[in-house]
């Protein structure tokens, strides 16, 4: 346990010793905010075109249903924080494996007679920590406004899963693209290319037939989180997201061990 | 070699999936292209092992096939995970006013369906409703013989014409006699759609007119078409009675329907009505405060009396200028078929009621009080005419009791059992109010029970949609927020950055 503590102490130390996840951080809550006010405007915007009325009058009976602030402020905001998250994570990923194994630490680290489980351990819960963050410091504004605009705190919570599902399962992937090379860039590379490959199929589906797009459809990230989204909470989709940590924590084992053996 | 074999298969392999799912059949060309891809990608793995398998340690060999093996297997029991979930159907419905989950009404219309039935949802591309509409569909699908598509509208204009949809996110119900269209789906609609094309509308309910009564196809927020189309839903045929000319009540009506005639009943007509529930028909009548049609007397006949005066509860709130105590709020109900899933947190609203009394004529006769307001109110005969502001004040010689507001009736003449349903209001019907709080169920369970229907009895969907915050959030008031309190959190976060990169430096 000691050992455990001391792996997610060092693992803590080095990711926040680096300015990269500050900005990342930073940058995140930033852009998220912009985009929340932007359409926080824009619904201003909307409310006024529809309801105005020509003695200059606010007539909210003229507003269509869907102009609300659950469905044209908040989810597409919500929306758009899910697909940001698929740059900034790799960017913190990518130096979790790759950086200790370009560094040669990673030797040290395995044959420091920790076993490779703890060390998988120990780095996917630092990461998944940091998702947590990134999470927390981008929901505030949206979740301040929504929670007195009707959403309800439970549906709120549901969102939020939905995210720290996504952002977790994004974070799966990008270490085990860090446990397979030792260069960053490629790591990072490879974690965009294929989160974005994976994270929704709807394109394809004009071009393929129903079995293959359901098939599809139950291995994107996006068709999880959406259900979250809707404060609809199936055991299949949190199911999903551990699915993959846990073959993520799987894959990532077994190539450590595998550099341990092999010569 | 192998990187050679590997690309070549994937390669062939990739076409030839794109191929057959572009096509929809497997055809030879999509054929040869898999079959050859997986041949190189099944060499080329071949020739992956052979060429570990050479380059390692025998000794390593094990292990190394070990970590393999383990993690195939860690995959698979992920999958494994993933799969049992999906299909164990567990979910919880966390949306503030519980749009997934379906009320008894639409579970038991859906598991009591004649025959398949199809949804099909139309949408425009990037409309953002489509997802819960979707959602909705499959809630409703869920175990059942329901088939669920998603059109694209443009791909689809002969749909259009044919069904008459005008904008994206409709969605037409199809049962293989009949079909509906559903402009605005949610539970309430859909559930009335389907029930208005696959319930068989056996049960004639005569509806009177002629003497002022409530307007069944009357579209204003005091008419009462919102009733009548759930009547329709509910598998009634409806029949307007012209009161004032008929001798008599028609031998296949299932039930009379009166909602508070303004003017006088003639004779003939009070006569029909009293031989037709004498004969074991059902009757339900809705009354109004300050209006002596000879309905009240004629219920008077059967023990339900109605003394012209207005209940005052203190415990109900002014609404609609409307000075407290006039518009109950009910709460307390007997237990009765009519009341089936009503309780202290499911209430109904009553707009201005008449008190009803009951007192047994004959001995066989049940009369129940079904719905009461609380235990503090008190009849008024001067307090529909009270000005908006003023407080009612109780007479020195008020009694304050329960007073009941909806009464339910079994008489017994002559063998035949009749069932009588009197209501002390008729606003709560109205298009106004039948959608508020629990009145459509309290209205819906009482007709069901006139008409010996009691198997019907069930709350109904609820019409979402009312929480949605609709009101502008002041643009510069936002701006504001934005630059003090919606910047301080990258502001700080960049901060910290740039002193963690000042000190690595300075390391």
């Amino acid at each position: 346990m000691t050992a455990l503590y001391a792996l997610i102490r060092k693992e803590c130390a080095v990711l926040f010793v680096s300015p990269i996840a500050y900005l990342v951080l930073a940058a995140t809550a930033l852009l998220t905010t912009i985009v929340f006010f932007e359409h926080l405007r824009l619904y201003n915007q909307q409310l006024f075109l529809f309801a105005s009325t020509n003695m200059g009058g606010f007539d909210s009976g003229a507003i269509p249903d869907y102009i609300n602030l659950r469905d044209t402020v908040f989810l597409p905001v919500m929306e758009q924080l899910g697909l940001m998250l698929l740059f900034p994570i790799p960017l913190i990923t990518m130096r979790i494996f790759a950086r200790e194994r370009a560094l040669g630490t990673d030797e040290l680290l395995l044959t420091s007679g920790v076993g490779p489980g703890r060390i998988v351990f120990a780095k996917f819960l630092v990461c998944y920590g940091f998702v947590l963050l990134m999470l927390s410091v981008s929901f505030i504004y949206p979740a301040s406004t929504i929670v007195k605009g009707g959403l309800g705190l439970s549906h709120l919570l549901a969102v939020f899963l939905g995210m720290l599902g996504l952002g977790s399962g994004i974070a799966s992937i990008g270490l085990v693209c860090s446990a397979l090379t030792r260069s960053q860039v490629i790591a990072a590379a490879t974690t965009i290319a294929s989160t974005f490959l994976l994270y929704d199929f709807g394109w394809l589906f004009p071009f393929i037939g129903s079995e293959t797009a359901a098939f599809l459809d139950a291995l994107a990230l996006h068709t999880h989180y959406a259900h979250f989204a809707e404060g609809w909470i199936s055991a299949a989709d949190g199911a999903y997201f551990l699915a993959l940590a846990i073959a993520a924590g799987g894959l990532v084992r077994a190539a450590l061990e595998w550099r341990r053996l092999s010569p | 070699m192998t990187a050679a074999l590997a690309m070549i298969g994937g390669t062939l392999v990739a076409f030839g999936l794109i191929s057959q799912q572009t096509l929809g059949d497997s055809t030879p060309l999509a054929l040869v292209h898999l079959g050859l891809g997986s041949l190189a990608l099944a060499g080329a793995a071949l020739s992956a092992l052979l060429r570990m398998g050479r380059g390692t340690d025998t000794a390593l060999r094990g292990p190394l096939l070990r970590v393999v093996l383990r993690a195939i297997g860690v995959c698979a029991l992920a999958v494994g995970l993933y799969l049992a979930a999906a299909t164990s159907g567990t979910r919880l419905d966390w949306t503030l006013e519980e749009e997934f989950t379906l009320s008894q009404a639409s579970r038991k219309l859906l598991d009591e369906l004649p025959s398949p039935l199809s949804l099909r949802l139309y949408a425009a591309a990037g409309d953002p409703r489509i997802r819960r509409s979707r959602f909705l569909l499959e809630t409703f699908a869920q175990g059942r013989e329901i088939d669920v598509e998603v059109l694209t509208l443009e791909d689809h204009p002969e749909h259009e014409d044919r069904y008459g949809i005008g904008s994206s996110n409709s969605v037409v119900v199809e049962s293989p006699a009949d079909w509906a269209l559903v402009e605005r789906p949610g539970e309430s609609s859909l559930y009335e759609a389907i029930a208005r094309i696959t319930r068989p509308r056996d049960a004639i309910l005569y509806v009177g007119v002629g003497a002022g009564e409530g307007d069944l196809r009357g579209g204003e927020a005091s008419g009462y078409s919102g009733l009548g189309a759930a009547l329709e839903s509910e598998g009634f045929r409806l029949r307007a009675l012209p009161l004032a000319i008929i001798d008599e009540i028609p031998e296949d009506a299932a039930g009379l329907l009166l909602i508070a005639p303004r003017r006088s009943l003639p004779e003939s007509a009070q006569a029909a009505m009293r031989r037709f529930i004498n004969r074991g028909g059902a009757l339900i009548a809705f009354l109004e405060p300050g209006v002596e049609s000879g309905l009240e007397a004629l219920l008077g006949e059967y023990g339900i009396h109605s003394p012209n005066t207005v209940v005052v509860d203190p415990s109900s709130l002014p609404i609609e200028g409307d000075p407290p105590g006039l518009n109950p709020v009910a709460s307390a109900y007997a237990e009765h078929p009519i009341t089936r899933g009503l309780d202290r947190n499911r209430m109904t609203f009553f707009r201005r009621a008449r008190p009803l009394e009951l007192r047994k004529m004959r001995a066989d006769d049940r009369l129940r009080a079904v719905v009461l307001s609380s235990h503090d109110a008190w009849t008024d005969a001067n307090a529909a005419s009270l000005p908006p502001q003023a407080i009612p004040e109780p007479p020195s010689a008020a009694r304050f009791d329960y007073r009941t507001l909806v009464a339910g009736a079994e008489i017994l003449r002559g063998g035949a059992r009749a069932r009588i349903v009197a209501f002390g209001d008729s606003d709560l019907a109205s298009n106004r109010y039948l959608r508020t709080l629990y009145n459509l169920d309290l209205v819906l369970n009482a007709i069901h029970w006139a008409l010996e229907n009691e198997s019907a009895i069930a709350l109904h969907p609820k019409r979402g949609g009312q929480q949605l915050v609709q009101f502008p959030l002041p643009v510069q008031h936002s701006l504001q927020t934005f630059y003090h309190a919606g910047l301080l959190v990258p502001e700080l976060l960049l901060l910290v950055a740039g002193l963690v990169w000042l000190r690595q430096r300075r390391g």
